[in-house]
């Protein structure tokens, strides 16, 4: 008489997926049908992974995408050159935009009224010291 | 440093939502040069969980762009793109969604579908084999 569980009569058959198994491990040392399921999974997703791998990119394709890719690696990731004279660039133009800046403030109708009453409350001052 | 890692994980993604590898490394390329112009800190520190996730969505936003101008059908392209990251990389359901624009109750649907043709698939081949 066979008295071993079938596949479709075990209970736990059902339930066991490959993130559970440990929690069935006893039973499922002495179940064939459960074993049986276990290795079905493992093929399942065997398949599973050698269908996504077949769309990986093959090696003449990656150094062609790399070499594609290379203008954009140089932006992202600049040699210490090339941020050198950028970063020497970038403050010489700041130093050029700060010096007409301070030129157009210099020149304004509210620093020339403190320029010629600075310049006037000197003359008084002296004019008083010496008189 | 350089950007040896679009070409993996990112390139097979694009290879299997348009089945085409021409296509895909033109996506990659587009991919990374629009986040250079936009995102230059996702380009630069890809280990970052949302900044995989920002350039997934990419990919997948620009593919279906791309389809469309070619006149090609663009419907399975968010199903194919869930069952790569919800069965090939084990992304979480509501990663998926947010990546596919579907719904979080059809993503586990889609998954099992998937799986389902795959199995099937790879039966008729074998069956033809034998």
């Amino acid at each position: 008489m066979n008295l071993e569980p079938s596949r479709s009569t075990c209970f736990f058959t059902k339930q066991i997926t490959l993130n559970n198994e440990v929690r069935f491990k006893d039973h499922i040392d002495s179940c064939q049908a459960c074993k049986r399921k276990i290795l079905s999974l493992l093929q399942n997703e065997e398949i599973l992974k050698s269908h996504f791998s077949s769309y990986r990119a093959s090696k003449d394709i990656q150094e062609q995408l790399l070499e594609e890719l290379e203008p954009i690696n140089s932006k992202l990731y600049p040699s210490f050159i090339t941020r050198s004279f950028l970063g020497t660039k970038d403050f010489g133009n700041s130093l050029l935009l700060n010096s007409l800046i301070f030129v157009k403030n210099l020149f304004s109708i509210k620093s020339l009224t403190w320029i010629a009453s600075s310049i006037l409350f000197y003359l008084v001052a002296v004019s008083i010291i010496n008189a | 440093m350089n950007l040896k890692w679009l070409g993996q994980d990112y390139f097979q993604f694009a290879n299997y939502i348009c089945e085409d590898d021409l296509l895909a490394s033109e996506l990659i390329i587009q991919a990374a040069h629009n986040l250079l112009l936009d995102r230059p800190e996702v380009l630069r520190r890809p280990e970052v969980r949302d900044n995989k996730i920002i350039i997934f969505k990419l990919i997948l936003t620009l593919s279906k762009r791309k389809l469309a101008s070619y006149s090609r059908n663009t419907v399975d392209l968010s199903k194919r793109a869930v069952f790569f990251l919800g069965s090939f990389l084990d992304f979480e359901d509501s990663e998926c969604a947010y990546i596919s624009d579907m719904p979080e109750a059809h993503i586990l649907k889609t998954i099992e579908e998937f799986r389902y043709k795959v199995f099937e698939g790879n039966k008729v081949r074998n069956e033809f084999r034998a």
